[in-house]
């Protein structure tokens, strides 16, 4: 890899001869380039490709100077560790925006990876339809970065994660190469089902240049239930006892005291815990819906319980979708943690958070198993109780060795800048030579991201 | 090494092995494919040999043989078959030129003895069935000595014998050759009532109740004399001479043609005699008979039952004779039938349609298979609980029997007539 | 050739266990597609343990070897292409655990599809992909072949049902993809695995995802005058934000044999008819079934009828899955295609085919899985016809060149394997499939495992001979439980 400073001192030739290469010019004066920075660390290039055609132009160029290149989207998971020592260059994906085709009665749309998510949802709306991922920071994030991050939301429960939801791409390769893989219907099985190792690969394979969504139809009706319970474990097993039945209800989402209070259309509570059931389909099924979800959690020991409206629901979602994940924190000064546990195990995980790191502001989909704990941490410059940080950041280390140990699949979303190398260990049985082999493959010179995906990747 | 293809004309049609599309759908089906999860011993598998041979890529060899014989011949794969494969056809024009084929293996020597023994000697000559039925017959009539079964190890071949043996029927009775049994009430159909050989000799309680039944139901149930085995087992076993000319034995004494059905009640004859067209190349005689075929069950549930049925306070199940579910397509009618019956509390057994194991002379010639698939039947039997399990051919019965002794249960096997029987019997 | 492989195996798995026999080995040359090849041994493992000694012992050897489980692929994933070991995995057939409170299963990857929703069944939960083989082939078969069955279009195909699995990599290294829980740390391999029919590894353990079962279902008829007007009517229920749980169309001729065959009561005088089948909470259907019809009518249907009872349901569901027998009623012997479009092109799609079908003078049904846009022209041929054959596989590749020009796909859920590799180059650019060859590389960097699959040889789409997928005369009915493909 070039080191940053080599190529800072070369920055205007190289941008002159790649712009004149790629046709697209580059940001490359340190206060451009700033808004770009990756965990506080700012990057000596920044291009704005329009194109994967563009992106693969630049990506030829960059390669054949060992430069390394982290791929960005609205940037709003740029906390996650490892983070980088240095940057060379970002490429985001800001102007590959736009969409190419959409026919509704087909359930597909085409977008340029760029597009932002509330683009997408804006544009289905009116057709009745929607794509039915719901991660945080939605109204920043575009296409791309989801997927790259994987995000999946509570809807996951009925429609699957970001990954399910994928139907084709455009990539462009760590040697430039552009390919084409999936399809564009909603059904294929010709050849290997690659859209899938992008997604989530946060960006170390190659720049997602187009991707082709499956689009849902928006359910006819739509209405939640919210109840409070005593002990997490009421709450759990009410969730899970919803998830089992045939009432398929779209999500489900278990909130502690500290995120419930991020939901603004809930109001405060007295109960320390809050689990919210969105139902959806028609009308007589959202009906039947509403009544099983009322008797699991009545028969669960529901402290109490309140059905919303479809309006109502819908400002509450705003929120829940904000409310895991990290959207709802500064970045700079938290610890997300997303821990993968079976539906039985969520309030144990949510347990051992609390009795690790008491600050944890916790979020779950207990239906499909995610915990996500936010852990407020004090900033870089924050003079106060540096013992106490130190004894966090233990807990919080011991915290991810014990998940890993138990099976749990612990990743760390985000971290501040001193917890910047922290990473969960990997499971013995985890498949990591062949990942690096599968990176090797895409990625030949290791020019996206290098060392920071699992493993060092 | 022998030439390649088959020999004469009775061989495994093209025609036939063509509607294979090898889609694999009645691997789950067949009980030995469950077994051994081994493609040479599936339906599938076996049709590919007999293709092999057939477009003369390959000979009739030992491989072929020993394939061919593990097959039960349950036919259970023709329900599964979306194309309509004949196999039970394929399966006994293979065996043949097996047969035909001779000493292909000399590990195949006590087979052959024993074919040669049972089908071409014993069962064509009623003098000598009569004999070789004889010991079975004393023991049926002396029921402690079914416990000299303790005496052989455990799988061994009397011990089985002896458990299989069928225990003399309590409601009794025997119809005699050459009699008619007049029908009660108003006359309803005349029908001639097949009775076999093994059937006659080992289960004359369930022909004495067959007749009782259908007189009960109106008809004049004729018994004609002259007629002899059906030939199955002789035809399963790839031997046709001789199946050939029972066949038109029977074929002759059921010439009358008054009679409106020719009523069976062993599964296995059942589907021996409906096939006798084909067994002789489509004779005009033969297709008249095969076309007045009926198994009793069918034959009754078609007329109606009359009433008069009286109770019986049993929990009973019912296991499909292969050669009526699969061979003749019969399902509906033996359970329809047993429903009827007041106080009887009617459980249907998982997997009523798989093989029992019995499969002819299968439990002789292969016993270790055999053995595994009447556990894992009579496994599901015990399971529905049932005082009586009922069904619908001899050699089932006496498989089932030695089955449920051998694991030590107290369900009783009883034909499906008998159970109708017992029912007109305790009524008004 | 593989000079003491045949020793190692035995010693891997027990002499019982492995067989050199040209009797056996002819039995393992064929799966459920036209092509064959013979093994040079078969060899049945009884634990992923001996699988992964087996890999290692064919790799250290130079073999080739394909893992095998019930043998019903349509395209040659399970044909030893280039010879060398048949791995049959159907002895691997043990449910490893049912854990009901979080609605997963751990199975081998023998264990027959059907066998999991029975287990299941009692406490009211299933395994949802249900591809037409699904009372015979296996998971691990599932797996490769990323299978689909009547009810994905709601629920999906085998890809989101499958949490992990434990895989022998080409290397002999036992490794997890996935894991009972969601979001295993690294690269999705488990996605990129399912579906990659064989040529990335062998499954030895799989979790499975069990949804519950639904309360209720109905099964409507509609009839209209015109293949257009049924598209219409499909396209205009999709758009109205019903995702049935089934949505099938068959084209009169496909009907007319089907009539002809067994009384499954369709109007033969129709241009079209279109199956929906709706499932849902008890007491909430009757709302969709009456937005059915009205969508049905207003798309020019005369007819839509409600199955009354299980046995008429039971009976239209015998006519589509007939539709296959009943076709080999037209001629000698059959060709099934496998395409997908957008289901909006369904029109003109079958104006195409129907223009194909006149160009070689071909009889060419239409079965669809229109609700997903996926296709089966079925093609009547007659094998003792010289020619009729090669013509038919050249329709079949005409219809594939429709397909992918309308923006499809050549295969919906049959594969590719050997049957259609040569027509990857049809969808795929050589970029595209450098980008599959590099993926194939990194799992299996010597190509021992399943070579001959998938990736294109120097013949044209069409042309490779061998590839016929042959149905045949079906004389009597068939049973229901005949392929839906």
């Amino acid at each position: 890899m070039r080191r940053s400073s080599e190529l800072r001192a070369l920055n205007i030739p190289i941008a002159d001869e790649l712009a004149k290469r790629s046709g697209s010019r580059p940001r490359v004066r340190p206060a451009e380039c700033e808004p770009y920075a990756v965990a506080g660390v700012v990057p000596t290039l920044v291009f704005s490709p329009r194109t994967v055609a563009e992106a693969s132009k630049i990506v030829t160029a960059l390669a054949a100077e060992g430069a390394s290149i982290a791929i960005r989207g609205a940037g709003t998971k740029s906390y996650r560790p490892p983070h980088p020592h240095a940057l060379d260059v970002v490429l985001e994906s800001s102007r590959c925006a736009g969409i190419s085709n959409y026919t509704p009665a087909d359930l597909t749309m085409t977008v340029a990876a760029g597009t932002p998510l509330h683009v997408v949802q804006e544009t289905l709306r009116p057709y009745g339809q929607f794509f039915p991922v719901d991660p945080p920071f939605a109204a920043q994030t575009t296409i791309g970065g989801t997927l790259s991050a994987g995000s999946a939301g509570a809807l996951r429960q009925r429609y699957g994660a970001p990954r399910d939801n994928v139907l084709g791409m455009r990539v462009c390769l760590g040697d430039g190469a552009i390919a084409f893989t999936g399809a564009r219907v909603v059904k294929s099985v010709a050849g290997y089902d690659i859209p899938k190792l992008f997604v989530g690969a946060s960006g170390t394979l190659g720049f997602i240049g187009e991707v082709t969504l499956k689009v849902a139809p928006l359910p006819r009706c739509e209405a939640g239930v919210a109840a409070t319970f005593v002990r997490c474990e009421e709450a759990c097993e009410a969730a899970r006892r919803i998830a089992a039945s045939p009432l398929l209800p779209m999500a489900t989402t278990l909130h502690d005291g500290h995120t419930r209070r991020h939901i603004r259309a809930l109001g405060s509570s007295s109960q320390p815990w809050t689990l919210l059931v969105r139902c959806g389909g028609s009308r007589s099924a959202v009906l039947r819906q509403q009544e099983g979800v009322i008797a699991s959690m009545r028969a669960c020991g529901a402290a109490t319980i309140e059905t919303l409206d479809a309006d109502r629901l819908h400002f509450c979602w705003q929120d829940v979708v904000e409310a895991a994940g990290g959207a709802a924190y500064p970045a700079d000064r938290t610890l997300v943690l997303a821990i993968g546990s079976l539906p039985t195990q969520v309030a144990d995980v949510c347990a051992s958070i609390t009795a690790l790191l008491p600050a944890a502001e916790i979020t779950a989909h207990p239906a499909t198993g995610i915990v996500y704990a936010h852990v407020p941490w004090p900033g870089a410059g924050d003079p106060s109780a540096p013992h106490e940080r130190r004894l966090a950041e233990r807990a919080a280390r011991s915290l991810l060795e014990q998940f890993s140990a138990q099976g749990h699949h612990v990743k760390v979303l985000s971290a501040p800048v001193e917890l910047g190398t922290l990473v969960a260990p990997l499971s013995q049985s985890a498949p990591v030579a062949l990942m690096r082999r599968v990176k090797a493959a895409l990625d030949p010179n290791g020019t996206f991201d290098p060392g920071r995906f699992v493993a060092g990747i | 090494m022998a030439d390649r293809g088959y020999i004469g004309e009775q061989h495994p049609q093209l025609s036939a092995l063509d509607r294979c599309t090898r889609c694999g759908l009645c691997e789950q089906a067949c009980p030995t494919y469950r077994l051994e999860h081994y493609e040479p011993d599936s339906p599938r598998g076996r049709i590919f040999l007999m293709k092999e041979v057939a477009e003369g890529r390959a000979a009739v060899d030992a491989n072929l043989a020993e394939h061919l014989y593990r097959c039960l011949g349950c036919r259970a794969c023709e329900t599964a078959c979306p194309s309509s494969v004949p196999f039970g056809e394929l399966l006994e024009d293979g065996r043949y030129q097996v047969e035909l084929h001779g000493e292909l293996d000399p590990k195949r020597w006590g087979w052959r003895t024993f074919r040669h023994l049972a089908f071409e000697t014993v069962l064509p000559s009623r003098t000598l069935f009569t004999i070789a039925m004889l010991p079975a017959q004393i023991v049926q009539q002396l029921p402690p000595l079914r416990a000299l079964r303790f005496l052989f190890p455990r799988r061994s071949l009397l011990r089985k014998a002896l458990s299989m043996i069928p225990p003399a029927s309590t409601a009794g009775g025997a119809v005699k050759a050459g009699t008619v049994i007049e029908a009660e009430g108003t006359r309803r159909a005349r029908v001639g009532l097949f009775t076999g050989c093994v059937m006659d000799a080992l289960f004359a309680g369930v022909h004495a109740a067959t007749a009782r039944v259908l007189a009960r139901n109106g008809c004049d149930v004729v018994v004609p004399s002259g007629q002899w085995c059906c030939g199955a087992l002789n035809v399963h076993a790839g031997e046709r001479r001789h199946a050939t000319e029972m066949a038109r034995v029977n074929l002759a004494a059921f010439a009358d043609p008054t009679l409106d059905a020719i009523v069976v009640n062993s599964a296995g004859c059942g589907a021996m005699l409906k096939g006798y067209a084909s067994l002789l190349d489509g004779d005009a005689q033969a297709q008249r008979f095969a076309e007045r075929v009926k198994d009793a069950s069918e034959f009754l549930f078609e007329l109606g039952l009359r009433q008069g049925l009286g109770p019986v306070y049993e929990r009973a199940t019912y296991q499909d004779a292969c050669h009526l579910a699969h061979g003749q397509g019969i399902r509906q009618a033996p359970r329809a039938l047993l429903v009827q019956i007041p106080g009887l509390k009617f459980v249907e057994l998982p997997n009523a349609d798989r093989c029992c194991g019995a499969a002819g002379v299968y439990n002789l010639t292969q016993p270790d298979r055999s053995a595994a698939i009447l556990e894992e039947k009579v496994r599901d039997i015990e399971a529905t609980g049932a005082q009586s399990v009922v069904t619908t051919n001899p050699g089932c019965a006496m498989q089932l029997q030695a089955g449920l002794a051998e694991r030590r249960l107290q369900t009783r096997v009883c034909h499906l007539i008998e159970m109708l029987d017992r029912s007109y019997r305790s009524g008004p | 050739m593989f000079d003491g492989l045949v020793q190692r195996l035995a010693a891997i798995v027990g002499p019982d266990h492995v067989t050199t026999a040209p009797g056996d080995l002819s039995n393992y040359q064929y799966d459920g597609s036209a092509d064959s090849a013979l093994p040079q041994v078969v060899v049945m493992p009884g634990s992923a343990e001996e699988v992964t000694a087996i890999v290692s012992a064919c790799t250290a050897a130079g073999c080739p070897y394909v893992a095998r489980g019930a043998g019903t692929g349509l395209s040659g994933g399970a044909v030893a292409e280039a010879g060398g070991a048949v791995i049959a995995m159907a002895r691997l057939n043990r449910i490893l655990e049912i854990d009901c409170a979080n609605r997963l299963a751990i199975v081998e990857p023998g264990v027959v599809n059907a066998h999991i929703s029975d287990a299941v069944r009692a406490h009211g939960l299933q395994f949802v992909p249900d591809p037409s083989s699904q009372a015979v082939c296996t998971i691990g078969g599932n797996l490769a072949e990323n299978s689909g069955g009547l009810h994905c279009l709601a629920y999906g195909v085998t890809s989101h049902h499958v949490l992990g699995c434990e895989i022998v990599t080409p290397d002999g290294e036992l490794v997890w993809l996935g894991g009972r829980a969601y979001d295993a740390p690294g690269y999705d391999l488990l996605g990129v695995f399912i579906g990659s029919e064989g040529t990335l590894g062998i499954a030895t353990k799989v979790v499975v995802k069990l949804m519950p079962l639904q309360e209720d279902r109905r099964t409507l008829l509609a009839a209209f005058p015109t293949v257009e007007q049924a598209s219409g009517a499909v396209s205009a229920i999709i758009a109205s934000g019903i995702i049935p749980a089934a949505l099938e169309m068959m084209d009169q001729l496909s009907t007319k044999a089907v009539e002809a065959y067994v009384n499954a009561g369709f109007p033969t005088d129709a241009g079209a008819v279109v199956i929906v089948e709706l499932e849902g909470l008890r007491g909430t259907l009757e709302e969709l079934v009456q937005d059915v019809q009205r969508i049905c009518i207003a798309h020019g249907s005369r007819e839509v009828r409600q199955a009354r009872d299980e046995a008429e349901r039971e009976r239209i569901w015998l006519g589509r899955k007939s539709a296959f027998g009943a076709m080999g009623r037209l001629g000698s012997s059959y060709y099934v295609q496998d395409g997908v479009i957008p289901r909006t092109k369904l029109p003109e799609v079958v104006s195409e085919v129907a223009a194909i079908a006149e160009r070689y003078g071909l009889l060419i049904a239409n079965v669809f899985h229109a609700g997903d846009g996926n296709l089966h022209p079925l093609i009547v041929f007659d094998e003792r016809t010289p020619g009729d054959y090669e013509r038919t596989v050249a329709a079949g590749a005409d219809i594939l060149r429709a397909c992918v020009r309308h923006g499809g796909s050549i295969s919906g859920e049959h594969g590719i394997g050997i049957e259609k590799r040569d027509c990857m180059t049809l969808q795929f650019k050589a970029a595209d499939l450098d980008l599959m060859a590099r993926l194939r590389a990194a799992f299996n960097p010597r190509g021992l495992c399943n070579p001959g699959k998938l990736f294109p040889t120097s013949r044209r789409c069409g042309e490779s001979a061998r590839t016929v997928a042959r149905g045949a005369l079906a004389p009597e009915m068939v049973d229901a439980a005949g392929p839906a493909f």
